[in-house]
This record gives C-alpha cells, sequence and structure tokens, in this order.
C-alpha cells in the first residue's frame, strides 16, 4: 500500500515538473500582494476611539478580519494566473497570527491588468469537513452551530450607538442561495503599479461603514437579508493603492 | 505537453487502483463495512480513511475528560456506550458545573450515513459536528486554541497522535479526524430485525412481531425508513411546541417559517435504550411516543403531512409495534469491545 503511494506521488511530481518546464514565456518571478488596513487616508489603529463616519463620532474599531480568497492575475497579454488554495485570513490585529502580506511566487512577470479575488470562503472548503492553515477552526472565523466559515468580521463602538456597550458588530458568513455572502472583486490595475511585482490593497473600514446605517443595523451575526447588505458594503472598501510619483524620478 | 498529460492519466488510474487496493486492505477489525443492501455512506472515506490506531486515538479522545475545560466530562458522559451512545434518565444533559442544555442528547451509531448532524440539521459534516458541545458553555466549554495546547502538552497523546498521523503535533484537523475516525466506526447493523431481513438464524419473528412490523412499515416508515430508520429530514411531528425553550428547531438555520418546529428524523435503531425521547426528552416510555402519535397529535401550520391524517392504532396494535420496536435492540453494538472505555496502555 506504502509503496503505491509512493508510486503514484513520484508520478505526480513527474507530471508536475514536465508541465512546468513545458510552460511558455512569462516564467514565474513571482508577485507580493500586500492588503493595508486604513481609515480614510491613515493606517487603521485599532480600538482608537478616533474615527467618524455618518453622524457617528469617536467611532473605535475593535476588530477587522476577513478572507481574502480565489486571487487571480490577468495580465496585458491576455495570461491569466489563478493562485492554488487560494485561502489568506487577513487580521488586522497586531498581536494575531497572521500576515498582512500574501506571497504570490507563482505569479509570472508581465505587466498586469486586472486583479480578482473574493472576500470569503467558497462552497467546496465549507463543506470539506476539518481543516488546518488559515482555515482551522481554531482561526475564530468558523461556526459550529451553523457549519460554515465566517466571512469578515467587523465590530466596533460608538457613544451615540443605544446598542449594549455602544457596541457594533458584523459576522457576514453564509455560503448558500439565498444568503451567500461570498463577494467578488475585480479592481484594474494603474498602469504606474502595473509591473513591479508588488500590489499594496487597501481595504479602507471607512468605506463600509459609510455604506452602512450603523445606528440601525448595529448587530448582524447570522446569514439572513442585513447579512448580505453588510456583505455588500464589505465589498466597497477594498481599492489598490498608487503611490505618489516623485518629481525628478 | 502529451507526455505530461500522458503521465498525469497513468497517475491517475495508478491511484484510482491504489484506492481499491486501500479499500480491500481495509476490512481489518473495526474498520468501516457497508452492511449488505445499505446504501452507500455520505461520508468521505477518502478524505479521512480510518486506521487502527486513528480509531484508537479517537476512542481515547471520546472518552477524555480533558477535552473539557475544568477536565469534568467527556463525550461519553452524554454519549454512554450502554445506552446505545445516549445520556439515559436525562431528558436534557448537563455540562460542565452542571449547566443544563437545551436537547436530548442522540444516539451515535450509523452516523456514516447521516447528512447533518444536531436536531435542527445546522452541522453539515462528521467531522465539525465535536466543535458544538466542545465549545459549547453549557456543555464542555472549551475552546480550540487552548485545548490544542492542553493536547500538545501531553507525551501520551503526542504519542498517539504520532501513531495515527506520523506526526506528533496536536492540530485542530487531525483532533477532529481522529474523532471522527471513531465515531464513524460505531456501526449498529446486527439486530435482531437485521438477521430477520438476512433470513439468518436468530432473525425468527413472533406472530406479534411480524404484525408489528407490518403495522411499522404501513404507519410509520415514510419518515423511518428502513435500513436507517430515518429519512435524514426533517419533520414537526405534532407535538406541542415547549414552553420553557419554545425551541423552533430547523427554522432557526434555514430562517424559513415552514420549518418552525421541525426537528431531525431521528433512527428509531435501538431505541429500547434511548429514553427518554423526542428532541427535548419529554416523553419517558415508548407507549407515550405511541400515544403521542395516535391521540396526542398537535395541529399547527408546519405539522408533516404524513401526520395530517390521524394514526389508528388500536390497544393490541400499539402492542405489536413495540414489540417490533423491541427487535430494532442490537446487543453486539452494545457490547463491542472496541466502543467500549479504553483499556489502560
Amino acid at each position: 500500500m506504502v509503496l503505491f503511494l509512493d508510486i503514484f506521488n513520484f508520478f505526480l511530481l513527474a507530471a508536475r515538473l514536465l508541465m512546468s518546464t513545458s510552460e511558455g514565456p512569462g516564467r514565474p518571478s513571482g508577485l507580493v500582494l500586500r492588503v493595508e488596513p486604513v481609515f480614510g487616508a491613515a493606517p487603521l489603529v485599532l480600538n482608537s476611539p478616533t474615527y467618524q463616519t455618518g453622524k457617528l463620532n469617536k467611532l473605535a474599531i475593535s476588530r477587522l478580519r476577513f478572507y481574502l480568497t480565489t486571487v487571480v492575475l490577468r495580465y496585458a497579454d491576455g495570461r491569466t494566473y489563478a493562485e492554488p488554495a487560494s485561502h489568506h485570513l487577513i487580521d488586522t490585529d497586531p498581536e494575531a497570527m497572521a500576515s498582512l502580506t500574501v506571497a504570490l511566487p507563482g505569479a509570472p512577470a508581465g505587466k498586469l491588468r486586472y486583479l480578482t479575488f473574493s472576500v470569503g470562503v467558497d462552497s467546496a472548503a465549507n463543506v470539506a469537513g476539518a481543516l488546518g492553515g488559515d482555515l482551522d477552526p481554531a482561526r475564530g472565523m468558523y461556526w459550529a452551530w451553523h457549519s460554515g466559515y465566517v466571512n469578515a468580521k467587523l465590530e466596533g463602538s460608538a457613544p451615540q450607538l443605544a446598542t449594549p456597550h455602544h457596541e457594533f458588530a458584523y459576522h457576514i458568513g453564509g455560503f448558500r442561495a439565498p444568503f451567500n455572502t461570498r463577494r467578488t472583486m475585480t479592481l484594474a490595475v494603474p498602469a504606474s503599479i502595473a509591473t513591479g511585482g508588488r500590489l499594496v490593497l487597501r481595504a479602507d473600514v471607512a468605506r463600509w461603514l459609510d455604506a452602512l446605517p450603523i445606528a440601525q443595523l448595529a448587530d448582524v451575526q447570522i446569514p439572513n437579508a442585513a447579512a448580505m447588505t453588510v456583505a455588500d458594503a464589505c465589498s466597497r472598501m477594498f481599492y489598490l493603492y498608487e503611490p505618489p510619483v516623485h518629481a525628478g524620478r | 505537453m502529451p507526455a505530461a498529460k500522458q503521465l498525469l492519466r497513468w497517475a491517475l488510474l495508478l491511484s484510482a487502483w491504489a484506492g481499491v487496493c486501500a479499500y480491500n486492505l481495509a476490512s481489518e477489525s473495526g474498520a468501516f463495512v457497508q452492511p449488505l443492501g445499505w446504501p452507500a455512506p455520505v461520508y468521505r472515506f477518502q478524505d479521512n480513511p480510518g486506521t487502527a490506531a486513528g480509531r484508537e486515538l479517537g476512542r481515547r479522545l471520546f472518552y477524555e475528560p480533558a477535552l473539557s475545560r475544568d477536565s469534568s466530562i467527556s463525550c461519553a458522559s452524554c454519549h454512554s456506550p450502554a445506552m446505545a451512545f445516549t445520556h439515559a434518565d436525562h431528558r436534557v444533559s448537563h455540562g460542565m458545573a452542571g449547566r443544563l442544555g437545551t436537547r436530548n442528547a442522540p444516539g451515535l451509531f450509523n452516523l456514516a450515513w447521516a447528512t447533518s448532524f444536531q436536531w435542527d440539521g445546522g452541522v453539515n459534516h462528521l467531522e465539525m459536528q465535536p466543535l458544538n458541545p466542545l465549545t459549547h458553555p453549557a456543555e464542555m466549554d472549551m475552546a480550540l486554541p487552548p485545548l490544542l495546547v492542553r493536547l500538545n502538552a501531553s507525551g501520551a497523546y503526542r504519542g498517539r497522535f504520532y501513531r495515527a498521523f506520523a506526526d506528533s503535533v496536536v492540530t485542530t484537523p487531525r483532533l477532529l479526524k481522529a474523532l471522527a475516525q471513531f465515531t464513524v466506526s460505531l456501526e449498529s447493523a446486527n439486530s435482531r430485525y437485521d438477521k430477520y431481513v438476512r433470513h439468518e438464524p436468530g432473525g425468527e419473528f413472533s406472530d406479534l412481531e411480524l404484525n408489528g412490523l407490518r403495522l411499522f412499515r404501513a404507519n410509520c416508515a415514510s419518515c423511518h425508513r428502513e435500513p436507517l430508520f430515518t429519512n435524514n429530514g426533517f419533520a414537526n411531528n405534532g407535538l406541542l411546541p415547549d414552553s420553557i425553550y419554545n425551541d423552533q428547531g430547523r427554522a432557526t438555520i434555514t430562517g424559513r417559517a415552514a420549518d418552525c418546529y421541525q426537528f431531525r428524523v431521528p433512527t428509531l435503531r435501538n431505541i429500547e435504550l434511548t429514553s427518554p425521547y423526542m428532541h427535548d426528552g419529554r416523553f419517558q416510555r415508548l407507549r407515550d411516543v405511541l400515544r403521542h402519535y395516535t391521540t396526542g397529535i398537535h395541529t399547527g401550520p408546519t405539522l408533516a403531512a404524513e401526520l395530517r391524517k390521524p394514526l389508528v392504532l388500536n390497544g393490541d396494535e400499539q402492542k405489536d409495534v413495540l414489540a417490533f420496536l423491541l427487535t430494532l435492540t442490537d446487543r453486539d453494538f452494545l457490547t463491542n469491545s472496541a466502543y467500549q472505555y479504553p483499556p489502560s496502555e
């Protein structure tokens, strides 16, 4: 039995080697996707009651976590690169065991045109049983009572909110119709950053919250129609950051 | 490129062959067996092929009080092997520090055929089911990260994980897969009824039992479908909604009003031992259950269609159905040494 499996692995390896060397132009040179959580123009600082959205001020954000998945790059020459096993838990807590950097070592060199990604875990992983790595249920992004991953969590507080402890909490999950809260976005890659091998994906919490009536919708933690609204708002927070061009360069 | 494709094709063929070999080799003791005439299992064994070491680890974990926050209760506290893995004499079970839950602990067997778990069907995979009792404050009240720290600190467990997974590090997927290897191995398919169906010695039915089977097939089997004695569905079986919990069952998962007061259709195998009955354990005796179905149905908007027409069974007929239900007791299952409290190493 062990022998058979070894032979099987050997064949897989051989097939993989053959396929990788038989690829044409654009051999892997790698790309780094850096996620930057911000509130407006400034880096997001957790538990700092200094933010404002709509009529709420002294707003504090205590948690921002989401699954960044199925990363696909599209190139100007029509090629695409899809990251295999693409599941990344993004956690803005500096003490979390999670990285804000997604390395794509297999991405070919070339001029990028579009970045496509999803926020949320695909249905296959939601029904696959026990998984590890960023999909480990111990990472705090899994619902036990209603099997499935939480696609994104955003929590905070503002003194004007008439809720317990003036808090609001959005835990959006659910992978089945009619309440599938996974969202897929395609962003055009600006020409100035299309060839540098590095993309900065900003997640602007202000954009997420500006799209919601927080006072009326302060707590969404089950898959329902409200979760769909929150998921739509969440998908609006992403944009690709273009560093300012310095004169004389 | 063609060469690579050829190679891939061979690799696929070989892996299929290896799979067949693995299946044939797996007929060691305790390994999963699909009983003759039963449907194919739902559980994907290819994602978690059982081994003797994996099942043994799963059994240790099942009987391990250190899985609860104060190390006071194990899975077996509410799922006792002698009672077909239910909690005798408990309508609802008490977890850590005596805290009471809201639902009756179900029996654990033939889980390879279950399409969902919990009374409301909220859990979609056997491997994810233990997360509920583990983390629920009224049950074991244990978060996963400290549990992993606790198990990794135990040399005995690191050794058992090494034997099961060729790696001594305790991780969430290994913990859950080991538990599933044990729970999916709990098979009950050798009751007197099974022997009757297979025309085996020991499967003789009395006239009462035969009449009970006939009545059962005519009145109960559309939901409690043979051979599993469940259709894996959910139904409102006419219980008066309980005033304490107002448990809405399936609707708490689907959010649909039409699913209100629907609960899992439980298997009836080993029902002699799984008292008390119903999702809230409201009935102590089987005759109370039959009385409910014949004269106690509460008509509500979501009542199962099968129960809208009154079920008429006279006293003798109810006794025959009871006699038949007792043939579903599987003594081999209840006394299987591979399922009991693990011997000391």
